[in-house]
């Protein structure tokens, strides 16, 4: 199950809006607005199409997003593995 | 507290994405990528920005990917694709052993079977037809070190120059600009120049989606200063218009003539530099007849803004304006990619915007260049620079010139009259020539031509009926279909090697997992394949990549593109060099053509006085750049009663080319999982078609029933193809036309007509 640390790119003036917009989709976590128009946020999926078709549409469908822009993305199938810090 | 595995992974994530903005998210933790994962340094196996990856790998396996913050490239940062990254490694779709066609099917093989009966085969041609009558086609996706295998084997070996690759089908234009505008090939600046320039001019080019690393840094930089301004011209809206100043729509193919009005409006209202024209540049027709400024501005007349906008349909107000941004800005950069390079006339388009840099003095200074993008990741580094296409040799050679033969010929070790001293057949001659039977056996590497070339299906019967090697990481695609042998390939992260991306950057790759199943890297395949046809002495010596490398950059020594201070150990270290860089301290050059470049410093003082710039590669003369006063002409197919709408073509955000690497599993093909054909609203009405609908799109070469989707991206009068899938290979109706200078083919034009399935 893939996970992805991402930076994304906004309309200064639409920042605000596209965090509370980017709350509401499921898979999605955000860490804040930073740098006036970065918001950095973590998306999961079960595949890597799930995380390009969640990019995809969160790029066409919420106005005011210029870019994703993936930082990390990590594809170990975690699920099967034991937590390691416990 | 306890913290989950994933729950870790998760805050490494955000920590990772948070610092490549330069924001600690979480003070005083230690979060940055999962500490059981092993990293390497390399670059993106994708498009031709080049961005630093740091792969993560894992008991053999390619687990995690990052943006590679201490590249300068991307500084952290990956586009969408980076998601499609290892499942490429890792895909059930990688051929893992060679393959013979045997009774009409490709049945498994030994690889020494597989060679055996290439060397045969091709020897046999060669002995009976001559070694033009074989070919080699190869890819701007293939690393430095492998073309250059191909190019000895061929070019040096065999005998011949049908030595070509795909990138004469995305970047032949832009070299053939450079040359003749410039003198030399690739562009004077660097991306550095992002975050200096003013304004940027967007030319047949969707930035946000085929560049957006590219397209993020013009983002930021604009972002912290709205100064910053950015004209885009192109027959398409696309997502890059969220943050366009103003947008030029020219009918497809009928640009040439806007370039010109904007240069009219330069030079009627003062926006000229003529004391940098006086010292730098000739102005020349295509006759190559020299002229004075003031017959330039005589031939400009033609191209009033008004004139331009009955050519082109672009309103001249809108034309007026764009120039006078152009002219006002301090600096500005202009950036094009297939848009203007797929054309009939692409060599053209290409002067004339460099020409709006040269007489404004817009180049040369920080800030300020024109700036050619490239669509794959070694097509610059493998393709231009290394020599493999059918009229080069590596290093900036070529064959026409003895004393390069004789050069090239020495250090590969065979006789100087085994380089044929013509140029061999360009991409279409030589897949015609397999139609005509003049070329009887090709080898094609890491490219899939039976989907790719344009007008399509004309070129398959040439594949059917020659003997076809294909040597590819992917099984099956369209020219597998036709291949008598398949060769496995390693993948990227299989394999060390070069990369040299857009901006003369140079970077290694290192080899991080073996290869799938019997799977082995191209430039022992061919080395190897060159042993059994004969050639054991000459391909004796090359055991490592570095061997190779190390004789290739021994080419480039005193060339433009020197790169003799970038050995694999310096390469292994840094995040590339930007050639020319001529010694192991030197640190790569930033601009050429000016101070700070190292062969513009070593020149004579008497050949600078005066002057900022010296354009010193091997087509200029004087040190001058060329002005062109290239004429306005139409495309190859302008539309007409017939075939009233022009159809034109291009890559989107979420595939790339021909889906080998991006349509590896059939999850992947869920974002886009079809091709569409995008149609104006206000051309849609009139033809009475609804979103969604089947329509048929015809062109004088084909039809093909595609989905409608309706949308205000193509202006009225132009519908737009994406031409990644298969099974909708909109390649078929595109005009294999092909500029007369580079030889590429004209995809981006073609007239068409549109009904309802």
């Amino acid at each position: 199950m893939p996970i992805a640390g991402v930076v994304v790119l906004t309309v200064p003036e639409k920042t605000n809006e596209i965090l509370l917009q980017l709350n509401k989709i499921k898979n999605v976590t955000t860490y804040g607005v930073h740098k006036e128009n970065f918001v950095v946020a973590v998306f999961e999926g079960e595949t890597p199409n799930e995380l390009e078709g969640m990019s995809d549409r969160i790029i066409k469908t919420i106005p005011g997003v210029l870019g994703i822009y993936p930082a990390y993305v990590n594809f170990e199938d975690i699920e099967l593995q034991e937590d390691e810090e416990e | 507290m306890a913290i989950s595995r994933r729950e870790f992974i998760k805050t490494s994530a955000a920590a990772t994405a948070a610092a490549s903005i330069g924001v600690q998210l979480f003070p005083g933790k230690l979060y940055g990528g999962a500490f059981w994962t092993t990293w390497h340094k390399s670059v993106c196996r994708y498009c031709g920005v080049g961005c630093g990856v740091m792969i993560g790998e894992k008991g053999g396996k390619i687990t995690a990917i990052k943006g590679d913050n201490e590249n300068t490239v991307n500084n952290g940062h990956l586009c969408l694709k980076a998601f499609y990254l290892n499942k490429a490694v890792h895909a059930d779709t990688r051929l893992k052993h060679p393959m013979i066609r045997k009774n009409g099917k490709l049945v498994k093989a030994s690889w020494d079977e597989a060679l055996d009966l290439v060397a045969k085969k091709f020897n046999e041609i060669r002995k009976a037809h001559g070694g033009n009558a074989l070919a080699f086609y190869g890819s701007g996706q293939a690393e430095t070190e492998e073309t250059y295998m191909a190019n000895k084997l061929f070019k040096g070996c065999i005998g011949t120059n049908n030595v070509e690759g795909n990138p004469r089908l995305c970047m032949a234009s832009a070299v053939g600009g450079y040359l003749t505008s410039l003198g030399a090939d690739e562009p004077a600046g660097t991306y550095q120049d992002i975050e200096k320039a003013k304004l940027f001019m967007l030319v047949g080019t969707n930035t946000a989606e085929a560049h957006p690393i590219v397209f993020e840094r013009i983002m930021r930089h604009k972002n912290k200063n709205p100064d910053v301004k950015i004209v885009i011209i192109d027959p398409r809206k696309t997502p890059t218009d969220q943050v366009a100043d103003l947008h030029l729509f020219p009918k497809p193919g009928f640009d040439l003539a806007v370039f010109n009005a904007i240069a009219h409006i330069l030079v009627n209202e003062g926006y000229a530099d003529e004391s940098f024209i006086g010292k730098h540049v000739f102005i020349k027709d295509n006759e190559e007849n020299k002229h004075t400024f003031e017959e330039y501005k005589k031939f400009l007349e033609d191209y009033t803004p008004e004139n331009a906008e009955k050519i082109s349909g672009v309103p001249a107000q809108d034309i007026i304006k764009a120039a006078r941004m152009f002219g006002k800005a301090k600096t500005a950069m202009s950036m094009w990619t297939m848009g203007l390079n797929q054309r009939m006339r692409g060599v053209w388009a290409n002067n004339l915007i460099t020409n709006l840099h040269l007489i404004t003095g817009k180049i040369g200074v920080p800030g300020s260049d024109a700036f050619s993008l490239t669509g794959q990741p070694n097509a610059c580094g493998g393709v231009r620079e290394g020599g493999g296409l059918c009229h080069i040799l590596p290093g900036h050679h070529l064959v026409v010139k003895e004393a390069h033969r004789k050069k090239v010929a020495k250090v590969w070790g065979v006789p100087a009259s085994n380089i044929q001293p013509k140029p061999g057949k360009h991409t279409i001659a030589m897949f015609s020539a397999l139609n005509t039977g003049d070329i009887k056996g090709i080898y094609i590497m890491c490219t899939n031509p039976a989907h790719s070339l344009p007008n399509l299906s004309k070129y398959w019967k040439g594949l059917k009926e020659q003997f076809v090697v294909v040597a590819d990481s992917f099984f099956p695609t369209m020219t597998t279909d036709y291949a008598d042998v398949v060769l496995p390939a390693a993948f990227w992260t299989e394999k060390e090697g070069i990369y040299g991306c857009t901006e003369r950057r140079s970077q290694y790759m290192p080899k991080i997992i073996d290869p799938a199943g019997e799977a082995r890297w191209d430039a022992f395949i061919l080395r190897d394949l060159g042993k059994k046809m004969g050639f054991e002495k000459e391909f004796a010596k090359y055991e490592t990549a570095e061997i190779m490398w190390d004789e290739y950059r021994s080419l480039t020594k005193g060339k433009d593109m020197n790169l003799m201070g970038a050995s694999y150990n310096r390469l292994k270290e840094v995040r590339g060099l930007v050639w020319p860089v001529p010694t192991e301290d030197h640190p790569g050059t930033y601009k050429r053509f000016t101070d700070g470049d190292p062969i513009y410093d070593a020149l004579p003082a008497e050949k600078k006085k005066g002057r900022r710039m010296y354009f010193y590669g091997p087509k200029a003369k004087d040190g001058k750049a060329t002005v062109w006063m290239r004429p306005h002409a139409d495309p190859g197919e302008p539309t007409d009663a017939e075939f009233p709408i022009a159809l034109t073509t291009g890559r989107i955000l979420e595939h790339w080319h021909t889906l080998t690497m991006t349509g590896t599993s059939p999850e992947l093909n869920r974002a886009v999982p079809k091709a569409y054909v995008e149609i104006n609203p206000a051309d849609a009405k009139k033809m009475g078609i609804k979103n969604k609908d089947q329509v048929i799109v015809e062109t004088r070469r084909g039809e093909l029933e595609i989905e409608a989707r309706v949308i205000d991206r193509p202006a009225p009068g132009t519908v737009f193809v994406p031409f990644h899938w298969r099974e909708w290979p909109i390649n078929v109706l595109c005009s294999d036309v092909f500029d007369p200078g580079s030889k590429e083919p004209e995809y981006k034009v073609a007239a068409a007509r549109i009904r309802k399935a």
